[in-house]
């Protein structure tokens, strides 16, 4: 399926219906599954903990206290949610149109320059204006580079996946170009990164006393927003109809090159908005370097979420937590801050394989029950 | 490969001003750059061919090297650090069977969570056994092969490598001849083609697969032990992308052996260009390159010569389709 072969008949649905399964209980894919494959990554994870010689309940509830309880815990965890959202759904648009968008970090960081480069523009405009400005020309930012992975793929059909991640790195390099010292957008000091955004443009604080900026609630609009553009526009349901089979809605008169143009860069200006909302919201100022695990993250954050906005929402909760979370269990359960990597890889792993909690919760019981060589045979 | 004439004229362009002796360095240094594309790709060719997407080459790297630095750093013995790479390289690809063959998780999906639990994983493992101290390894020595690296110009470029290179480039004909012109090679390439047919022939679709994913593992695992060999140590988020770039070559190899492994030559090139231009100072226009430009340049590259492939590639019919028996 890696192949330069333009339409690929195949769908790309992360948590599609599995042959024989969810039909039968149809609650089971939206709420019971996640939270399932959250238990049994927990129990998992606890296991792994108690073969390397640590108390599992010291480590989670020292991960807890961080991520929730503690002092400014929560609001802090929220402040990590807020990109997360945005980046899941950037990856989500495009799974929903069969596209696997891997550059959410490269989309990201251009928002950013773009963010931070419009900020100088007009750097005596009144606050209230630069801001939607800024905001804007990061989303435009974010857009326009993810659409060239999607115009090479409609033009060349080179794949996205590998176009996208190598885009991330082309990002990294072209961000330490243009802030460090000697760079268009660098500052007045010696330090690598960008000057800073005039005070004026700054995201209003929603939480006093804490760093929970207006971004949380643009985030949660943005989910709402796609929610109705993907699932009640005729736009969106031909980004729809083209993920789920391309030839027929290819035959039924969509242009697939247009949704796959469109779809990229509607995901991209979703992640160039995560990375302009972290400049206004949080940091004012943007250093030379970024986590480029954060395409990753995405990624997870999509799959856990299964593709709809309020799972979206709830599995970016998740991933905020647990990084926010990691550094208190580092300090006070002395157990080394990635380690909420494997919890979420764990969580990853059961969502995306549904049939392991089907069999681990459901069958057994029945199996018990029933008589299981026929079960078996059926199987 | 007319398509890559621009691009090669555009690099020879900005290497003018290199001398004699930066053009045998840098094409020596192709080769050790290369070579864990070449060893990747190799792996990318082996699943693609019998059907199965290994996206996760970059996390069954990653891990590969992890193991590799830490048994190296234990034994001090670089030998048994390779073995553990390819072992730990061969599980990675075992667990993207059970994603994508038992399972039916789809493809790319599984071999994500594979990259996501390696890239985590790793980091995990390293600052727990490591603190904040490194995991050195023995380096790979050199091995000049007697004759042959005395040879003129060639034998600095060819013949003066450590063994993991010669080891790559020997694996590229044999991967050939095992895909090619062996009988065990015509059963994996009809279960990435027609696995229906194959299965009414008799041949275990499921079996022939794991087979193909786990030998696309340890060859990843290989280039992830090349890594920790290379520069005697491993860091987290080493791989950096070069599992992607192997695949890159997959595909601009239109999924066979030798065209990939020229594929990941071309990419090693670029990088080796890059920092020899670094080093020089080159300069264009009378001002220098940008090292960050510089350092972007393999990763350009590689999307410009999957661009240029203009729908003629084409991947076996089902790759990264899973088999359902009926």
């Amino acid at each position: 399926m890696i192949g330069n072969a333009p339409s690929t008949p195949v769908a790309v649905v992360p948590t599609g219906p599995v042959p024989g399964g969810a039909r039968s209980l149809p609650w089971l894919r939206g709420v019971a599954l996640p939270l399932l494959s959250l238990l049994t990554a927990l129990l998992f994870c606890a296991a792994l903990l108690l073969l390397t010689g640590h108390n599992p309940l010291i480590v989670y509830d020292a991960l807890w206290t961080g991520a929730v309880t503690g002092q400014s815990s929560l609001p802090e965890t929220l402040v990590s949610t807020t990109p997360y959202i945005l980046l899941g759904l950037a990856v989500a648009v495009a799974f929903k149109a069969s596209l696997f968008n891997i550059g959410v970090a490269g989309q990201l960081t251009t928002g950013a320059l773009g963010a931070i480069w419009a900020s100088q523009a007009f750097p005596h405009a009144p606050g209230i204006l630069l801001m939607p400005w800024v905001l804007l020309v990061g989303a435009l930012a974010g857009a326009l580079f993810a659409g060239v992975a999607g115009l090479l793929k409609v033009l060349t059909g080179a794949h996205e996946v590998i176009t996208t991640i190598m885009q991330n790195y082309v990002a990294l390099y072209l961000l330490q170009f243009l802030v460090d010292s000697g760079g268009p957008l660098h500052g007045h000091s010696d330090i690598q990164q960008s000057y800073y955004l005039p005070g004026g443009a700054f995201l209003p604080i929603i939480w006093s006393g804490t760093r929970l900026h207006a971004g949380l609630i643009l985030a949660l609009v943005a989910a709402a927003l796609t929610y109705v553009l993907i699932w009640r526009t005729t736009w969106g349901f031909e980004l729809r109809a083209v993920g789920l089979n391309p030839l027929a809605a290819g035959s039924a008169g969509v242009s697939i090159r247009r949704v796959t143009l469109w779809s990229m860069a509607l995901s991209g200006g979703l992640a160039g908005l995560a990375g302009a909302i972290q400049i206004v919201g949080l940091q004012h100022v943007l250093p030379d370097s970024f986590d480029t695990n954060l395409a990753y993250d995405a990624i997870a954050v999509a799959i856990i979420g299964g593709g709809n906005p309020i799972g979206i929402v709830l599995a970016a909760l998740l991933l905020g937590a647990l990084k926010n979370g990691a550094t208190n269990m580092e300090l006070t359960a002395g157990i080394s801050g990635p380690f909420v990597s494997v919890i979420e890889a764990a969580v990853l792993f059961f969502v995306a394989a549904p049939v392991i909690i089907r069999w681990l919760y459901f069958r057994w019981g029945r199996r018990r029950a029933a008589a299981s060589p026929t079960r078996r045979a059926a199987a | 490969m007319t398509a890559l004439l621009p691009i090669l004229h555009v690099l020879l362009a900005f290497s003018v001003p290199i001398d004699g002796t930066s053009v045998s360095t840098t094409l020596q240094s192709t080769l050790t750059l290369a070579t864990p594309l070449i060893l990747g790709a190799l792996g990318g060719v082996m699943a693609e061919r019998a059907g199965v997407v290994n996206i996760a080459i970059e996390g069954q790297m990653l891990s590969a090297a992890l193991a590799c630095a830490m048994v190296a750093n234990a034994t001090n013995n670089l030998l048994l650090g390779i073995l553990a790479g390819m072992v730990a390289g061969g599980l990675g690809g075992l667990f993207l069977g059970l994603l994508a063959i038992t399972l039916r998780v789809e493809q790319v999906v599984g071999g994500f969570v594979i990259n996501i639990a390696a890239a985590g994983g790793t980091s995990f493992v390293f600052r727990s056994v490591f603190g904040s101290g490194s995991a050195s390894a023995p380096p790979l020595p050199q091995w000049n092969l007697p004759g042959l690296s005395k040879l003129p110009a060639l034998g600095e470029i060819l013949f003066q490598q450590n063994a993991l290179v010669y080891l790559a480039l020997l694996l590229v004909p044999i991967v050939h001849i095992y895909l090619f012109r062996t009988r065990q090679g015509l059963r994996a390439r009809s279960v990435g083609e027609n696995p229906k047919a194959a299965d009414v022939a008799g041949i275990s679709v499921p079996l022939v697969r794991y087979a193909a994913v786990i030998a696309s593992g340890v060859l990843a695992g290989l280039a992830g032990s090349y890594l920790v060999g290379n520069v005697g140590s491993f860091s987290e988020g080493m791989t950096s992308g070069k599992g992607f770039i192997a695949l890159a070559a997959v595909i601009f190899g239109k999924w066979r052996p030798f065209q990939a492994a020229l594929g990941a030559l071309l990419f090693g090139f670029c990088d080796a260009l890059q920092n020899q231009l670094q080093i020089d100072g080159t300069q264009v226009f009378g001002q220098a390159i940008p090292t960050p430009f510089l350092l972007m340049v393999p990763y350009l590259v590689t999307i410009v010569v999957l661009a240029g492939f203009i729908g003629r590639a084409i991947p076996p019919a089902a790759d990264g389709v899973p088999y359902i028996k009926e």
